[in-house]
């Protein structure tokens, strides 16, 4: 029985004995209780009752005495009260009459109540008798109430009594069942203590005992035991279970303490390994030699693994022949006849096949004639011999053979394993330091050889030096010769810039001399032609014609001049080229326009022929190949006097691809001479002198024409024949543009200058708006030129100015100063009296007029003056010849206010 | 509300609307710079009798009409003809003649405006012959004022200074002789355009497009901030063919660190500048 039952038993017994005990006690104090409430209640009731019924019964008894003597008066009130005490008697008895159940009280009661009835009788024929008969007729009835009354009180006391008696008989009753109960619970109590004793004394034996065996068991223990003591399994309950643990852990105990027996053992075995390991590296590491390696080697692994004999082999590669040579032996030098052999060739023996398959070889039981371990008092036969190979890299590179007495342990194997992959290494490292050490000695030789060419070459160096010190000498005696140069240099860039301003001076001489010679020129010419138009209708016939000659005359000089003026530019690189796109009918209809009249005039015939295959726009200076064209084409027509002058525009290849548009002009005129040819193209040259008077002109033409071929990229080319005409043809290449490139939109038209423009051209002035910044506004003319204050008067008149002119500067700041209308001045620069540049400083030295816009007029080739002109007061500045447009554009400007 | 608060809460107002019209129109002016930017927004409000910048924000976000107004008054238009006569004096003395050497000219002519300093670089080139071999690119961030560029016809009421500062400039020819007065316009003359490009870019989100000779960016940096002009100063610098000229405003300027790094001073006061790469 486990022990949790046992307890549970012994005690669940206890607790039940005591609950018993405790119902049985509380049965006994309830019915005590019921008792004891029975007599009060009961009882005590009763007796109440009785003792209530006897003293209303005195009372009537009384009162009814008291009636009797009483007066009339109070009867009434005396008789009701009685009647009220009889009322409250009858009350009581019928109360109790259910409460009293003894047999002998309940007779006694019936008596009592017989009596008290017909005491009642008795007391209400008295009262009846006093209300209605008077007092006197009472008598005699009154005592027989009295006597009524004593047996009533008899019955009363009598029945008090039994209810006393019965009362004591329960108090009894009581006291025997209280002594009854203490009794029970004295011995009960007993009971439950000697049984609670014994439960608790078996139940602790118990478990004293078996605990104290297990005790025992356990102090027996020795630590570190492999065999510890067990429990032996005595039931099933708390402490056999505790046992079988006991023995399950005593069982792991004893595996662990195994197990590490076990592991401490191998940690000893690597521990020994290692340092033997260890001891045999340190050995090897000094050893530069394989001889003293072997040596050293024997010497300590043969005692290390008890062994007696030993013997080292190495392989060595000879002419592709492998064999084993022997490097060391161990305590077998004497008997030369089972010494190991020296040399062994590959795979012979043992040790040539371990050398060959690479793998341990032990043997057992060796025979008598084998290898005999000697001292000096004995030899004997080893126990066992083992051949073990020196791998390096997988590879054999040497054979150990120990022998000994005993027996090789698995440790010793396996120290020797270890120990030869240690000693391959080994064995290696000292081929490759002996290796090292051959090179070594090689490279000391070759740096000997390598110190003697050093020093050869240094010499070479020196003289190499020498050289280029000689080189650098000469080097600076050529840098001397350079600075000379620049010096030279120098001197001719002065020259050059001298002659720069030379030049510079002399086109100023031309500009100059271009200004003064054109500007009374323009005026002879414009006058002239005035003249001609005769519109008074008073010139004869021979004066229009000297007239005509005058004009004439002018027109040639003009020319000469402009086409002079055109040479020294071209010379002096001065004319740009402005490429656009040429349109070509355009240029055809320009030049029929103008050659057709002169040859008609002529009675020559004038044609113009343009090859199919001509693009219809060329890329190229339309004026100046326009300026070319009419050279070639008015010579042509000077020279012809009858036949045909022709214009023929065709493609023509160049010799390198290029391609060519070929203007050709050829005549039926009086040619020119072999000779001639070459000097045409000369300035100032014509075929013939003495033509020159017949023929007029500069002769300047044509070189002009050649220079601004030349300008193109292109050339004129002349062929002829004295008396049968001439052919000149000028080659323009083409630009590499694609046609398509070039656009149908027109050329921007570029107005050829014309000369003069100094006379306002009639459809310009009728095409002129009435412009509201000029119309009504005053202009002052200062210019000593007739000519020009003519003309720019009816420029200035067209527009709705009103001009007026002062001759020189003087006059015009008269003017000015008589004048404060004048709302801007056109000046002239160059004047007798007073030029323009004085005249305007001492304008704008009058404070009314500095604001009065001037503008001065300048020549067309004095482009530095223009800023002395401003520097002078000058507003802005016009170059003449005039362009109306210009002129009237400048005025708005100045005039906007 | 006191001042500095009241003109905190319209720095905040203006930013919200450059936000908004980069938002909305993808037009960048959030980097520039703040004070001029706000005299024309400031000029916009009173035009158009709007009380706050908020406002104005509004109407802008709903009416592109709008947008566009102010886009034209943010846009600088401010540009004359031979502007700073010695800067162009310079050019003509000391870097076209360095330029001539060049087959072709190429020159980039940012933020031109109406093209008023474009042309006076065509007249320029033309007088000292350079003309026809060169190329001027002018670009500007707004395609109205490019188109006015196009036409090249000026006021005639500016006709007058136009004319001193050309010949302050070292003009040699008449200046005169290059326009044609028409109404109130004076046109100049279509060869001028021949050689010119006109072009919309943007300095702030565009890069470059070619490889310049010479670049001329005159008073439009200063109307952007700090890291815009780095930007702008990057483009140009990497638009520059080696040795190629940078031309910029009387009041502006290389930024510190550029300057010996990158560039060479050609005139400090004209504020012409040599690429330096030190190669």
């Amino acid at each position: 029985m486990k022990y949790t039952t046992r307890l549970y038993v012994g005690f669940g017994l206890m607790i039940l004995l005591v609950t018993v005990m405790i119902a049985l006690i509380v049965g006994i104090l309830n019915h005590q209780n019921q008792d004891i409430h029975n007599l009060v209640e009961d009882r005590y009731e009763k007796i109440k009752l009785l003792n209530h019924i006897r003293s209303s019964t005195k009372n009537i008894d009384n009162e009814l005495t008291i009636l009797l003597q009483s007066a009339d008066k109070d009867k009434e009130e005396k008789v009701l009260s009685i009647r009220e005490a009889m009322i409250g008697i009858d009350d009581d008895i019928a109360v109790l009459k259910d409460i009293i159940k003894a047999q002998e009280a309940k007779a006694l009661l019936n008596t009592l109540i017989s009596q008290v009835d017909s005491y009642e009788k008795t007391v209400e024929e008295s009262l009846s008798r006093v209300l209605y008969n008077g007092t006197n007729a009472v008598f005699g009835i009154d005592s027989m109430a009295s006597e009524q009354y004593g047996q009533i009180v008899t019955v009363i006391d009598e029945l008090i009594s039994i209810q006393e008696g019965i009362m004591e008989d329960t108090l009894d009753n009581s006291k025997a069942t209280y002594d009854l109960f203490i009794k029970i619970s004295i011995s009960s109590i007993m009971i439950a203590l000697i049984f609670g004793y014994v439960v608790s004394k078996w139940v602790i034996r118990d478990i004293k005992t078996r605990f104290r065996s297990i005790r025992d068991v356990m102090k027996s223990i020795q630590y570190g035991s492999e065999n510890l003591p067990r429990l032996k399994l005595t039931g099933k309950d708390e402490i056999g279970e505790i046992a079988l643990a006991y023995n399950e852990m005593a069982q792991a105990l004893e595996d662990h303490e195994r197990m590490e027996r076990e592991y401490t053992e191998e940690i000893e075995e690597q521990n020994w390994l290692a340092k033997q390991l260890a001891d045999l590296s340190m050995l090897s590491q000094e050893i530069l030699d394989i001889l003293k390696l072997g040596d050293t080697y024997l010497q300590e692994i043969v005692p290390m693994v008890d062994a007696t004999y030993g013997s080292l082999y190495i392989v060595k590669d000879e002419q592709s022949l492998r064999y084993l040579t022997q490097v060391s032996s161990y305590a077998g030098a004497e008997n030369i006849e089972f010494e190991g052999k020296e040399k062994i060739k590959w795979g012979e023996g043992l040790v040539g096949q371990c050398a060959k398959d690479g793998k341990i070889k032990q043997l057992f039981h060796i025979p008598d004639n084998y290898i005999s371990i000697s001292s000096s008092i004995g030899e004997a036969k080893p126990n066992a011999i083992m051949i073990v190979p020196i791998h390096l890299d997988g590879e054999v590179v040497g054979v150990m053979e120990l022998a000994t007495l005993t027996e090789f342990t698995p440790l010793q194997e396996k120290l020797l394993m270890e120990a030869t992959k240690q000693l391959g290494i080994t064995i290696y490292r000292i081929n490759q330091q002996m290796q090292v050490r051959n090179l070594l000695e090689e490279a000391q030789t070759l740096n000997e050889e390598l110190q003697s060419q050093s020093e050869e070459l240094q010499l070479q160096q020196e003289e190499l030096r020498t050289m280029n010190e000689e080189l650098e000498a000469q080097y600076r005696h050529s840098e001397q010769k350079t600075k000379d140069l620049e010096n030279t240099k120098l001197e001719l860039e002065e020259r050059t810039k001298q002659l720069q301003l030379s030049s510079k001076y002399k086109s100023e001489f031309l500009a100059n001399m271009s200004h003064e010679l054109r500007t009374p020129l323009n005026s002879l010419l414009i006058l002239a032609q005035i003249l001609l138009e005769n519109k008074e209708e008073n010139l004869t016939v021979k004066q229009k014609e000297y007239v005509s000659t005058i004009y004439a005359a002018g027109k040639d000089l003009l020319n000469l001049i402009n086409d002079i003026l055109d040479l020294t530019k071209i010379e002096a690189g001065k004319l740009d080229v402005h490429e656009i796109e040429m349109n070509m009918s355009e240029l055809e209809q320009s030049l029929i326009k103008q050659f057709e009249p002169l040859a008609v005039k002529k009675g020559i015939q004038f044609k113009i022929d343009i090859e199919a295959g001509i693009p219809r726009f060329l890329y190229t200076d339309e004026q100046k190949v326009y300026q070319i064209l009419k050279n070639l084409l008015s010579n042509a027509i000077k020279f012809t006097e009858r036949g045909f002058v022709k214009l023929e525009v065709k493609k023509h290849a160049g010799s390198w691809g290029e391609t060519y548009v070929m203007f050709k002009v050829s005549d039926t005129g009086i040619g020119i001479s072999k000779q001639n040819q070459q000097l045409i193209f000369e300035a100032f040259q014509q075929a013939d002198g003495t033509t020159s008077r017949k023929y007029g002109g500069t002769g300047l033409g044509l070189s002009i024409s050649r220079e601004l071929a030349a300008l193109l990229n292109g050339y004129i080319t002349v062929t002829s024949q004295e008396g049968n005409g001439s052919i000149f043809t000028f080659y323009l290449p083409i630009s590499n543009l694609p046609e398509k490139l070039i656009s149908e939109q027109e050329a921007a038209v570029t107005v050829e200058e014309v000369y003069p423009q100094l006379i306002a051209d009639p459809t310009l002035l009728t095409e002129s708006v009435q412009d509201q910044y000029l119309v009504g506004k005053k202009v002052l003319v200062v210019d000593d030129d007739m000519r020009n204050v003519f003309s720019l008067t009816t420029a200035l008149e067209a527009v709705g100015m009103n001009v007026s002119f002062a001759e020189n500067g003087r006059d015009g700041i008269q003017y000015l100063q008589e004048h404060d209308d004048v709302d801007i001045v056109l000046m002239d620069i160059m004047m007798p009296e007073m030029d323009g540049y004085e005249a305007m400083s001492k304008i704008r030295k009058d404070a009314r007029f500095v604001d009065l816009p001037i503008v001065a007029l300048t020549a067309k080739a004095m482009s530095h003056d223009r800023k002395k002109c401003i520097d002078a007061g000058a507003s802005d500045y016009i170059t003449k010849p005039v362009n109306l447009e210009q002129l009237y554009s400048l005025l708005k400007v100045w005039l906007y206010k | 509300m006191n001042v500095q608060q009241s003109s905190k809460m319209e720095t905040i107002e203006i930013k919200l609307l450059l936000e908004g019209i980069y938002q909305c129109y993808g037009l960048d002016f959030r980097d520039y710079a703040m004070t001029s930017i706000r005299r024309r927004i400031l000029y916009r409000m009173k035009v158009e009798k709007i009380a706050t910048v908020t406002q104005l924000l509004d109407r802008v976000l709903h009416d592109p009409k709008m947008m566009e107004k102010l886009y034209f008054d943010f846009s600088i238009n401010v540009s004359e003809m031979f502007r700073d006569p010695s800067f162009f004096l310079t050019m003509r003395k000391k870097i076209l003649p360095k330029l001539a050497k060049y087959p072709l000219i190429r020159i980039w002519h940012a933020g031109c405006s109406t093209g008023e300093e474009v042309y006076s670089m065509a007249i320029l080139l033309k007088e000292e012959g350079l003309f026809d071999k060169s190329r001027i690119y002018a670009t500007d961030i707004n395609e109205r004022v490019l188109e006015a560029a196009k036409k090249g016809e000026f006021p005639l009421k500016k006709m007058q200074d136009y004319t001193n500062n050309y010949v302050n400039s070292g003009g040699v020819q008449d200046f005169s002789g290059y326009y044609t007065v028409q109404k109130d316009f004076a046109k100049f003359d279509a060869s001028l355009s021949k050689n010119i490009t006109f072009a919309q870019h943007n300095l702030v989100t565009d890069g470059s497009f070619n490889e310049f000779h010479m670049i001329i960016c005159r008073n439009v940096l200063i109307y952007f901030n700090r890291s815009l002009q780095e930007r702008v100063h990057s483009l140009f610098f990497h638009s520059l063919s080696n040795n190629g000229f940078l031309g910029l405003g009387s009041r502006e300027g290389l930024l510190n660190r550029m300057t010996n790094l990158q560039y060479q001073v050609i005139d400090n006061k004209e504020k012409i500048y040599q690429k330096d790469t030190g190669v």
